[in-house]
């Protein structure tokens, strides 16, 4: 036990410091590498354009460091691609009618389980 | 003419097969043990056949005979002679062949296998003919509509050359052994086909658990080196994509760990008989359906590597075959169970109750993977589903998941559940002190989420040693694999945790000599070359890393060209120890001796893949040490 | 019963894995559709004057993307100045020259034809982001008012334009 408290001593974790190379800020190098590993890019075979060397996904990628850079959240760049490419190039479905079911989908199963054990006796 | 033999012996297969399906129904009165004699020649004649074929195809491309269509796509002269005999499993028709080999390969050593008693003869015959049926169909398959041997007219000059994706050392070896996990799941599922033919014999379960940790073994070791070779070589430093053809391989997995307990009560106790028959039969179903959807180009993904409707419709064909044929056996054959009196928290309980959220991990990754081909087919719509879906959905089947798998190892075949939270308390509240310490002092707090998932990765490493604790010398080696797996389990869900935490990533412009601070790491540019390889041209970047002004080392990124393919490749830069991931991808020239680069810190990433190696470990200790043992007890 | 459910359950997926593998794949559907076309400002190809969104405005036309090193836009270039000659269609097609370098785009009118009655060029696609392209040739038709009333993804020719296009044309017109 003592071992494993002490692999994580030995670990180095620090808060990054800001950095006067980048145009962006931890936070926001965060946040734009959150938003281009959940934007799909559309011309290749299902990767995110943060994988694809794809010319699109290059442009997109520089489109949103922009706006991050300006200071924008991620629901308004997601918002600002969902506009112009529909649902597809969110990699997160939206909560809506047509994707009730897939969003609810671990909760129902787990009301099945509790019933189909409850019936085969196990409570 | 080498060509042609092979063709001929893939029609030797194709004859064996059938034969070694016919004999083995009840259509001729032959006496038994002729019959047992017959099917496992039959048996071993398709295997050679098969092995044959697959040396004549590596001969001809070792020979570069560009007049085999599937050499002249997959091959070129200038292609180094290791990456010429991995090419043979490179493409959609090789890697068939070799699917092809390792079904028989596996056919074999069930019916030369001693495991069987003197009345199973009818189980082993049986399956074995199952066995056929299923050669028999994938035989057809590659004859019909892939066949390896094709000719062109007139011969190229020069082959088309490797896909440069699969120019690597993981991803030449990572094929072979998942298609050996996926074809393996094929020996229980026949074996509880066979079962239900012959309802006296009752030892199905322990044959057909030896067979599950094999395949179980190569698809764990598949997944992994896929993963691995994914990070290093996609050029972006992502571990698991949760891409069409990644869940292709994780459904089979998570059923075919669900399918190794279940027989374990099955063997043991007698008890759920007809859920291990249906999980075999599920697990070797989505062995299938991954073939479908990486073949068929449904699903368009990175890994599909060919597509095709018609081979999709065979696929199909096939399945409907196999997975209706044998479900509509088990509504009809399947004998009715007593009806189950369980303790809540007795070891059979927790081993069902285990056993129904992996399947049901597996059936959410089935329901994300599929649903938005049912949305577009139901409504016109278009989504997609990726990464925060699965990351998110996961959860509800695995944190219940990893509570129970430590709780099991408290339990007792037939035992009450106040014992068990008695004794298991303890362990507990130390799991959760050591999260709560780790997570909130020596870490910096992350999210609630990141606390649970220490908590649980503690809790699974703890309660997997018990078992290597608590036990006499005696009985721990017989402990071993179910602690290593466990251990490994722990290990794997620690890394993912921290890795996804506290793991840093940077995308930025370097110049010649500048530098970069990621976390406490300083990344230093500090030139670009130009390389020449065998068959591509490269630019090799030339990164020191240090710490704490202390060089630490220093790594080579390279983006490769290949002559044949025009998008380049990244062959990442990497300074890694079991502690912590330094990666280096170069990215795109600026101008000015400037350039986009890809820096990544990941704490405790070699655990991913350091859990998995563990598991194979404790499977191994199973099949190999464990054996001997359980022989000589039964003498 | 409760032994069928599997197969219940299996006979489902096979019949939607069957669908799918004859249904041919969608294309993606614009979000944009019934919408005004986003604003922008471009300069036209070859000249110093800038076209802004409005100047667009008042006809129904085909705003037709497309680039030099594309493939599809080569094939799709015959059939596009076989509509531009068109009389009794007459409907003005605006080109715009997607993340290309001018003097390639003029020596390829000159060379193919010039189909469009005005080219705006966009070297560094912002405007092709706003209008949600993917992947040249896109042709969007837009009525009067600047509204997109239908987006075509990949090369046009003269049977998917009489299935798609022309009957929404003269829909518009009535």
């Amino acid at each position: 036990m003592k071992r494993i408290a002490l692999m994580f001593l030995l670990l180095p974790f620090q808060v990054v410091p800001d950095d006067l190379n980048t145009n962006l800020t931890a936070t926001q190098q965060e946040l734009y590498q959150g938003i281009i590993q959940e934007v799909r890019c559309l011309v290749c075979q299902n990767q995110s354009i943060a994988e694809s060397n794809a010319e699109l996904a290059k442009d997109l990628r520089e489109e949103i460091f922009q706006q991050v850079e300006q200071g924008r959240n991620e629901a308004q760049v997601k918002s600002y691609l969902q506009e112009r490419y529909g649902d597809f190039v969110l990699y997160e479905p939206s909560f809506k009618q047509s994707t009730y079911f897939l969003w609810l989908s671990p909760i129902l199963i787990l009301i099945l389980i509790l019933g189909w054990l409850r019936k085969i006796g196990v409570f | 003419m080498i060509p042609e033999i092979g063709q001929l012996l893939m029609i030797t297969a194709l004859a064996a097969a059938l034969l070694q399906f016919l004999i083995g129904l009840k259509l001729f009165t032959v006496d038994q043990s002729l019959r047992m004699i017959l099917i496992k020649r039959f048996t071993l004649i398709q295997c050679l056949s098969i092995f044959l074929a697959i040396c004549c195809l590596g001969y001809s491309f070792l020979n570069d005979d560009f007049s085999v269509l599937y050499i002249a796509l997959n091959s070129n002269t200038n292609l180094p002679v290791p990456y010429k005999i991995a090419a043979i499993w490179g493409a959609h028709e090789g890697s068939l062949l070799l699917w092809m080999f390792l079904l028989s390969f596996w056919g074999v050593t069930l019916a030369f296998s001693k495991k069987f008693n003197d009345q199973d003869k009818m189980l082993k015959i049986y399956s074995l003919s199952i066995l056929g049926l299923v050669s028999l169909s994938f035989i057809l398959f590659i004859i019909y509509t892939s066949n390896p041997f094709e000719r062109i007219f007139p011969m190229p000059d020069q082959g088309r050359g490797l896909n440069p994706l699969l120019q690597d050392p993981a991803l030449a070896i990572h094929p072979p052994i998942l298609y050996a996990g996926y074809v393996g799941l094929a020996i229980p599922f026949a074996l509880a086909l066979a079962s239900l033919l012959t309802p006296h014999s009752s030892s199905w379960a322990g044959i057909a658990r030896i067979w599950t940790i094999n395949s179980w073994l190569f698809l764990t070791g598949g997944i992994a080196l896929g993963s691995w070779w994914a990070y290093y070589e996609l050029g972006w430093g992502g571990w698991w994509f949760w891409d069409p053809v990644e869940n292709a391989s994780l459904m089979p997995w998570l059923v075919a760990t669900a399918l190794v307990h279940s027989l374990i009560v099955t063997e043991k106790k007698g008890l759920f008989n007809s859920f291990s028959t249906l999980l075999a039969i599920i697990a070797f179903s989505l062995s299938l359906l991954g073939t479908f959807l990486v073949r068929s180009g449904v699903l368009i993904s990175v890994h599909s590597f060919a597509s095709d409707p018609e081979r999709g419709l065979f696929i199909l064909m096939l399945i409907g075959l196999f997975t209706g044929g044998a479900l509509m056996l088990f509504a009809l054959k399947q004998k009715r169970s007593a009806p189950l009196k369980l303790e809540l928290l007795s070891r059979e309980s927790l081993l069902l109750l285990n056993n129904v959220f992996l399947c049901s991990a597996a059936g959410l990754v089935m329901i994300g993977t599929l649903y938005p081909l049912v949305l577009e087919l139901v409504n016109s719509e278009k989504i997609s589903v990726g990464p925060p879906y699965f990351n998110f959905v996961i959860l509800f089947p695995c944190i219940p998941l990893l509570i129970f798998v430590g709780l099991a190892m408290f339990s007792a075949w037939n035992g009450k559940g106040s014992k068990l939270l008695l004794r298991s308390s303890r362990v507990a509240l130390l799991s959760i002190l050591i999260g709560l310490v780790v997570s909130l002092l020596i870490l910096s707090y992350d999210t609630p989420l990141t606390t649970i998932g220490l908590i649980l990765a503690v809790w699974t490493i703890i309660t997997g040693c018990l078992p290597l604790i608590r036990s006499r010398t005696s009985s721990l080696v017989k402990n071993l694999p179910m602690a290593l797996a466990h251990i490994g389990l722990g290990i794997m869900v620690l890394g993912i945790t921290v890795t996804s935490s506290y793991g840093i990533t940077f995308d930025d412009t370097l110049g010649f000599g500048q530098s970069k601070t990621v976390g406490e790491y300083e990344f230093k540019l500090i030139t670009i070359n130009d390389r020449t390889g065998p068959n591509y041209t490269a630019k090799v970047a030339m990164v020191e890393i240090y710490s704490e002004n202390q060089k630490i080392g220093t790594v080579f990124p390279e983006k490769r060209v290949y002559d044949t393919t025009s998008p380049s490749m990244t062959e990442a830069g990497i300074e890694a120890n079991l502690f912590r991931d330094l990666f280096v991808a170069l990215g795109e020239d600026l101008g000015g001796d400037i350039w986009s680069m890809h820096l990544q810190y990941k704490p405790l990433l070699r655990l991913i893949w350091l859990g998995p190696f563990i598991m194979i470990l404790g499977g191994l200790v199973r099949l190999f040490l464990l054996k001997p043992l359980s022989e000589t007890a039964n003498s | 019963m409760k032994r069928l459910l599997p197969i219940a359950i299996f006979l489902g997926l096979f019949i939607l894995l069957a669908r799918s593998l004859f249904v041919p794949q969608m294309d993606l559907p614009s979000p944009l559709i019934g919408k005004q076309i986003p604003s922008f400002s471009l300069n036209e190809l070859g000249k110093s004057s800038t076209v802004t969104h409005q100047d667009l405005l008042g006809d129904i036309a085909l705003i037709n993307i497309w680039a030099t090193w594309c493939v599809g836009c080569e094939i799709e270039h015959d059939f596009l100045v076989e509509l531009s000659l068109d009389q009794d269609l007459d409907i003005p097609i605006i080109g715009i020259n997607w993340k290309d370098r001018d003097d390639l785009a003029t020596r390829w009118l000159i060379q193919k034809g010039n189909p469009y009655s005005k080219i705006l060029s966009d070297p560094i696609g912002n405007t092709a982001i706003d209008f949600g392209v993917y992947g040249a040739p896109e042709t969007f038709l837009i009525d009067d008012q600047g509204i997109i009333h239908y987006k075509h993804i990949g090369p046009m020719d003269r049977q998917n334009f009489e299935q798609d296009i022309l009957p929404r044309i003269v829909a518009l017109r009535k």
